[in-house]
């Protein structure tokens, strides 16, 4: 059931967020090759009868940036509503009303909200590689030898990366995304406990918990820090000043992952909670 | 555990003031549902039902009636797991309600509960996946005597004809139970005719259709057995036809008379 649970929420929700993307894809490479072509022409010395293709060209990177922006913002928003539509307004009627246990429904959403948001960070980071790449390429001031020599120079850097750590950082960052969307999940189903004004005890919610949950993790790593400079006075003393500063942010960011991690477990459990022995559709 | 319930509603039917007449199944294996002592507060002062208790045995037809805010919505929503009662249960197939029970219950909300961007066909799947007792023959062949088009969005359609849409899909499924909340408002007499032709003309034998609805003229006839709701109590469940020949009167007359303004 899990499997087409979760195949009827991607069908339900592909159409929105991948407008943005091809919008955002878009304006990447409209910007890309009309700032390749300023810059070729800036450099080959500019003429009056251009000034209408630069008002264009700013008009384009200007709104490429903001499609950045819109993107990220817009899915996430999109997210948030398309969860309260199916699960709380009218639509509920039908998801409670399946076959299928409260986690089921609740981990089909999880995972198709958590599958967007790293398509929406995977295609910023490709938007800005093909903006990057149109302007090198339009500009014509980048020999295909010095391409060669800079895919050279990347694969070089990447060759020498810790894979652990890298790995270690990749998770890190999949649990900030399962955060970010346990705290939409989380607020969300707060806000069903009140009997009128839910959207707005939502949002409200969504703010407190953040607010708590941040004050809660710094308050955690400030306390591991204090210990952490304590057990090291001694180390501090001496001249090893970069690997400890670098295994003090490990330390800060490891302890940021597990609170992260608390704040997941809390959130999921209190929205299983409310969803299963609390479920007031109105 | 039947024993006792028992019991508790029979007390419960003796008491001073209390007019019912129940008429609860003696084999425990012909009922579907059982309702035990159901109280719902909304906020901290609206009481939407108070100590309900009721039976409703298998293969009927059964009008749960009473004016607006009376709480059968909030009845049928409990009933549906939509809603958390504030005391008591209710046992649908022996079980609390729960993936077990709603894979045997077909409900047909008041609301339309449809994504309005689907299409027919895309909806069908969509029941087809979820409802081991989806019949995707008996929803093709009801929509094709309303020529609605597997390939048609709902947005694209009347309030009338998803209302239908709606109704198709769910007497399409093989279920134990059909729990329609005024599956007749809001249409036309023409629409009204047609589901009620479609709930008839749908289920099994051994399943049984409780209908809710304040508009009894149109289905009187159809109804095997009736419950009355009044603020959130029962005030009477008997088969229709020995309301009838207690009173003298029709059901939607003696309706009239109970709830009378």
């Amino acid at each position: 059931m899990l499997g087409k649970l979760i195949r009827h929420e991607w069908r339900s929700m592909w159409r929105i967020p991948t407008l943005l993307i091809a919008g955002l894809f878009a304006a990447a490479v409209l910007s890309g090759v009309t700032s390749g072509s300023s810059v070729f022409r800036y450099v080959s010395g500019g003429t009056a009868e251009n000034e209408i293709l630069q008002i264009l060209n700013a008009i384009l990177v200007v709104t490429f940036f903001l499609m950045l922006a819109a993107c990220s913002m817009g899915i996430f928003l999109y997210l948030s509503v398309h969860f309260y539509r199916k699960m709380y307004s009218d639509e509920g009627y039908l998801t409670h009303t399946l076959p299928v246990t409260v986690h089921q429904i609740l981990i089909s959403k999880i995972i198709v909200m958590v599958c967007w948001i790293l398509l929406n960070a995977l295609a910023v980071l490709a938007s800005g590689v093909v903006f990057g790449g149109l302007v090198i390429w339009g500009s014509g001031q980048v020999s295909p030898e010095e391409l060669a020599q800079i895919a050279e120079t990347i694969g070089e850097v990447l060759s020498h990366i810790d894979w652990t750590e890298m790995a270690t950082l990749l998770l890190s960052a999949l649990l900030g995304i399962l955060y970010s969307v346990l705290m939409i999940v989380g607020a969300m189903s707060l806000g069903q406990l009140a009997s009128r004004h839910r959207i707005l005890l939502s949002v409200v919610a969504y703010f407190g918990i953040s607010t708590l949950f941040s004050s809660i993790a710094n308050a955690v790593q400030m306390h591991w820090l204090g210990d952490w400079i304590l057990s090291n006075v001694g180390i501090l003393s001496g001249v090893t000043g970069p690997l400890l500063a670098f295994n003090m942010m490990l330390g800060i960011a490891g302890t940021g992952s597990l609170m992260m991690l608390l704040g997941c477990v809390v959130l999921y459990m209190g929205s299983v909670y409310i969803n299963s022995r609390r479920l007031n559709l109105e | 555990m039947y024993e006792e319930v028992n019991d508790q509603i029979n007390e419960y039917a003796n008491e001073p003031g209390q007019n019912q007449v129940y008429e609860y199944p003696n084999e425990p294996e012909r009922e579907l549902v059982r309702v035990n002592d159901l109280t719902k507060v909304y906020g901290k002062r609206t009481v939407a039902l108070e100590g309900v208790n009721l039976t409703i045995p298998r293969g009927r037809i059964v009008g749960l009636l009473g004016p607006n805010g009376s709480g059968k919505t909030t009845l049928i929503k409990i009933m549906n797991g939509l809603l958390s009662p504030t005391r008591g249960n209710v046992w649908i197939n022996g079980s609390l309600p729960g993936p077990a029970t709603k894979a045997t219950v077909s409900y047909l909300p008041e609301r339309n509960a449809l994504d309005l961007s689907m299409r027919v066909e895309e909806l069908l799947d969509f029941f087809g996946d979820f409802y081991a007792d989806f019949s995707r023959e008996r929803a093709g062949e009801m929509l094709r005597s309303l020529n609605i088009s597997p390939k048609d969005r709902l947005k694209s359609m009347s309030k009338g004809t998803r209302e239908k849409v709606q109704l198709i899909l769910v007497m399409s499924r093989e279920a134990d139970l059909y729990i329609l909340d005024e599956p007749i408002a809001g249409v036309d007499p023409a629409a009204r005719d047609y589901i009620i032709r479609t709930i008839i003309g749908n289920y099994n034998s051994n399943a049984t259709v409780l209908l809710s609805t304040h508009l009894i003229t149109d289905i009187e006839n159809v109804l095997d057995e009736v419950i009355f709701l009044k603020e959130g109590h029962v005030v009477l469940q008997s088969s229709a036809d020995a309301l009838r020949e207690q009173q003298g009167k029709s059901v939607d007359a003696y309706f009239r008379e109970v709830f009378a303004c």
